[in-house]
C-alpha cells in the first residue's frame, strides 16, 4: 500500500475526502489539494515547490514506489541542486516552532500587562505616595460643547467638575463615569471653578464678567457676584469659605464677602491680564500670575504686594503652592537644603516650569522639557511629584527630589489646558481643547 | 456681481441669499482676536484656507501653532481686504500671517488681481508692524491647461517682484508641481480640480509649515530648549 496513516505528512496534504481508488495509489487533483487547504490557494511556484518538497521527503524515506508515481503524476525535474533536502519536515516543524513562539510572546504580553495594569512587581511595596497616573484612562467623559478649561474634584464626594467655553459647568461621578448634572447660568466662557472645603459650594467664574456661587445640593445658582470690569480668569475659596479672591484680565484681583456678595478689597499692581490667583494653605499669602510675565506675592490682610518674580520670559499661565510633603523633596532638588519655603511652582507659556522660595523670592528649580505652553499645575499629595499638562497635549509627572521628568503621558489628542490631582484618592482629572474629561487612576 | 468690483477697494461679500452667514462668520473671527491673545500665526484667505483646518495636517502642524484660521470660502481679494480693515488683524499679535487670495477673482486681469494681493499685504503690515506675511503663490486649477492657470501664474510673478524689498514679507511658492507632464492636474490632489485633497495639502503647505517653525522659533530669544 503507498499510503498509510503513519505518514501524517503527506496523508495530511493529499487527505481529500475523496475515496481512495486503489490500494496503491491516491489520485490528486489540484482543486482537491485547494479544498483540503480550506480555500488557501497556492501560487503555481509554491504548488511546484511544495511538490519537489514531497519528493524530496519520498525519497529520503524510502518510499520508492510512491515517489516514482509521484514523479511521474506531476512531474518533477531531478532536484540537482539539494535545495529540498529535508524542507518539508522543516517547514512542517516550523509550525509548532512558531507555535511555541506565539505561546511564549502571548504568556511574556499577559506578564507586561498586569506589570502594566497594576504597577510594577514590587507594588505591594510602593506607597501611595508613588503612585502616579497611567494609561490608559479609566474614563474619557464626553458632554461640553466647546474646549474645557478646568477641571476640578469634590474634596469629598467621588465627583468632579469641569468647565468650558460652551458656557456651562457639568457635574461628573468619575467612580462610574456618569454624568450627573450640568449647571446653566453662565452667558460666557466659564474660566475656573472651585469647591470650598466641605464641598457644599461651587463657586465659578466667567468671561461673561461674573462669579457664580452654586449650592451643591440642589445645584441652584445662589448667588452672582459682579464687579470685575473685564474675563473673570480665576478663583479660590478664602477664610474658611466666607470670602473668595478672584483675578481678572482689568488687571485687577478682588476679594468678595460671600453673605454679602461685596467686592471687599481690590489688590492692583499687576500690569496686564492676570491669569491665575492661590492663596496659600493658612491663606495669609496670595500669589499671582500674569500675562505681564510676572508672578506677585500679596498680603491677604494688608493688600501689600510683597514680592514679583520676574524670571520667566512669557506669559505665565497657573500657579500652584507646595503641600508640606513637597519641602523635603524640593530641597533636595534645589541647592539650598535647608529651606523651609514656603514654595511655589509656576507654567509659563515659555515652556518652562519654575519652583521658587517664597522665603526669598527666588527661583530654586526650572524643570523643561514640555514642548508648548505649560497651562496646568499641580502637586502630587504625596510631595514627592508635580504634574503638569501642556499644549503640547500630554500630562507629565515631575520628580521632584531628582529634577526630571518621570513620566510624559500623552493626555489628549489638543492642548491640555487643566488637571487636578484628588486630595485623599488615587485618581487624576485632565480637561482639553477637544472638549473631553479624563480620569487617571494611579498606581 | 464679480467683475464689476475693484479687487483692491475694500468690499463687504453681499449677503445675496438672506441667511447672513458672511457676516456672521466675519464678527466670530473678530471675537477670536479678542479672545485668543496669545495667537501666534493667523491664517487668512479663501476656502484653500478654510479647508486645510479641517486637515490631520492642521492638528498635527499648524493648531500647535496657536493658529487661527480666518479663511471663508468664495473671497475675492476685496472681501479679504474688507476683513482685515474692520477688525481681523487688531487685538493679536501673530508672529506670522499667510495670506491665499485671489484665484476666485474672476473678470479681472493678472495686474488688478495683484494690486488687490498688495493692497492687503499693506493693510496686514499697517496693523501688524513686526509680523513676517507670507503671501501664497496662487495654484493652478482646471483638469486640463486653461486660461486661468496662465492668469494665476501671471499673478505670481507680479507678487513676486512687488515683494522684492518689502519688510519682513515674502512669496512662498507652495505648487510642488501640480501639472503633471501631460498638462492634467491629477484629482488625487485636486479633488474638484481646484481645492487640494489632503495629500494635497501636504505637498503643498509642508514648505509653509518650515518658514513657520523657522519664524517660531527664531523669535523665542533666551527661552532654554534643553530637553530633560
Amino acid at each position: 500500500m503507498a499510503m498509510s496513516v503513519s505518514q501524517p505528512a503527506v496523508a495530511q496534504i493529499i487527505n481529500i475526502g475523496l475515496p481512495t481508488i486503489s490500494s496503491t495509489t491516491v489520485v490528486v487533483s489540484p482543486s482537491a489539494v485547494d479544498v483540503c487547504f480550506h480555500n488557501m490557494v497556492l501560487s503555481q511556484k509554491q504548488r511546484e515547490e511544495l511538490n519537489r518538497a514531497i519528493a524530496d521527503y519520498l525519497f529520503t524515506n524510502g518510499y520508492t514506489t510512491s515517489l516514482e508515481i509521484f514523479t511521474k503524476e506531476v512531474d518533477i525535474p531531478v532536484d540537482s541542486e539539494k535545495k529540498f533536502s529535508g524542507l518539508l519536515e522543516k517547514k512542517w516543524t516550523s509550525v509548532i516552532r512558531l507555535q511555541k513562539k506565539v505561546m511564549e510572546l502571548e504568556s511574556k504580553l499577559a506578564d507586561q500587562e498586569r506589570e502594566y495594569i497594576s504597577g510594577a512587581p514590587t507594588r505591594e511595596r510602593r506607597s501611595p505616595s508613588d503612585w502616579i497616573p497611567r494609561p490608559p484612562e479609566k474614563f474619557m467623559l464626553r458632554g461640553h460643547r466647546a474646549p474645557v478649561n478646568r477641571v476640578t474634584f469634590h474634596p469629598i464626594y467621588t465627583l468632579l467638575a469641569s468647565c468650558s467655553e460652551d458656557s456651562t459647568i457639568r457635574i461628573w461621578d468619575f467612580e462610574t463615569g456618569d454624568h450627573e448634572r450640568t449647571l446653566k447660568g453662565h452667558s460666557d466662557s466659564v474660566q475656573d471653578l472651585t469647591f470650598d472645603g466641605n464641598g457644599k459650594l461651587l463657586a465659578s467664574c466667567s468671561a461673561d464678567m461674573s462669579i457664580k456661587l452654586w449650592d451643591m445640593n440642589g445645584y441652584e445658582c445662589i448667588k452672582t457676584l459682579r464687579g470685575h470690569d473685564h474675563n473673570v480668569s480665576s478663583l479660590a475659596f478664602l477664610g474658611g469659605g466666607d470670602f473668595i479672591i478672584s483675578s481678572s484680565r482689568d488687571k485687577t484681583m478682588k476679594m468678595w464677602e460671600i453673605s454679602t456678595g461685596y467686592c471687599v478689597r481690590t489688590f492692583i499692581g499687576h500690569r496686564e491680564w492676570i491669569r491665575m490667583v492661590k492663596p496659600n494653605l493658612d491663606g495669609s499669602i496670595l500669589a499671582s500670575c500674569s500675562n505681564d510675565q510676572t508672578i506677585r506675592i500679596w498680603a491677604t490682610g494688608t493688600r501689600e504686594c510683597r514680592g514679583e518674580l520676574r524670571d520667566h520670559d512669557h506669559v505665565v499661565e497657573c500657579i500652584a503652592w507646595a503641600p508640606e510633603s513637597a519641602t523635603v523633596p524640593i530641597c533636595e532638588g534645589a541647592d539650598n537644603k535647608k529651606s523651609s519655603g514656603p514654595f511655589l511652582a509656576s507654567g509659563s507659556r515659555d515652556k518652562t516650569i519654575r519652583i521658587w522660595d517664597i522665603g526669598t523670592n527666588s527661583c530654586v528649580t526650572i524643570l523643561v522639557g514640555h514642548d508648548n505652553w505649560i497651562r496646568g499645575l499641580v502637586f502630587h499629595p504625596g510631595g514627592k511629584y508635580l504634574l503638569s499638562s501642556s499644549d503640547d497635549k500630554t500630562l507629565r509627572v515631575w520628580d521632584l527630589a531628582n529634577k526630571r521628568c518621570l513620566k510624559v503621558l500623552e493626555a489628549h489628542s489638543h492642548f491640555c489646558t487643566s488637571l487636578d490631582f484628588h486630595p485623599t484618592q488615587p485618581f487624576v482629572v485632565t480637561g482639553s481643547v477637544d472638549q473631553t474629561v479624563k480620569v487617571w487612576e494611579c498606581r | 456681481m464679480s467683475g464689476n468690483h475693484s479687487p483692491d477697494v475694500p468690499t463687504i461679500n453681499e449677503d445675496l441669499f438672506g441667511d447672513g452667514r458672511w457676516m456672521s462668520v466675519h464678527k466670530r473671527f473678530v471675537a477670536d482676536t479678542h479672545e485668543k491673545e496669545g495667537t501666534e500665526v493667523v491664517f487668512t484667505g479663501d476656502s484653500l484656507i478654510a479647508y486645510l483646518q479641517y486637515t490631520p495636517m492642521w492638528d498635527t502642524h499648524f493648531s500647535p501653532m496657536h493658529a487661527l484660521n480666518f479663511g471663508i470660502g468664495g473671497e475675492r481679494t476685496e472681501h479679504v481686504l474688507w476683513r482685515c480693515m474692520n477688525g481681523e488683524m487688531d487685538n493679536i499679535k501673530p508672529k506670522a500671517v499667510v495670506l491665499l487670495i485671489g484665484t476666485n477673482n474672476h473678470g479681472c486681469t493678472p495686474e488688478q488681481i495683484s494690486e488687490g494681493i498688495m493692497s492687503i499685504v499693506d493693510i496686514i503690515r499697517s496693523k501688524q508692524k513686526e509680523a513676517e506675511i507670507l503671501v501664497l503663490s496662487l495654484l493652478p486649477r482646471g483638469e486640463k491647461p486653461n486660461s486661468l492657470r496662465d492668469r494665476n501664474k501671471q499673478v505670481n510673478d507680479i507678487v513676486k517682484d512687488k515683494v522684492v524689498g518689502k519688510y519682513k514679507t515674502q512669496l512662498i511658492n507652495i505648487d510642488p508641481g501640480f501639472v503633471q507632464p501631460n498638462g492634467f492636474i491629477s484629482h488625487h490632489d485636486m479633488w474638484d480640480y481646484l481645492h487640494l485633497s489632503k495629500s494635497g495639502y501636504m505637498k503643498s503647505f509642508e514648505p509653509v509649515h518650515e518658514i513657520l517653525l523657522q519664524i517660531l522659533a527664531d523669535s523665542e530669544i533666551g527661552v532654554t530648549t534643553v530637553k530633560v
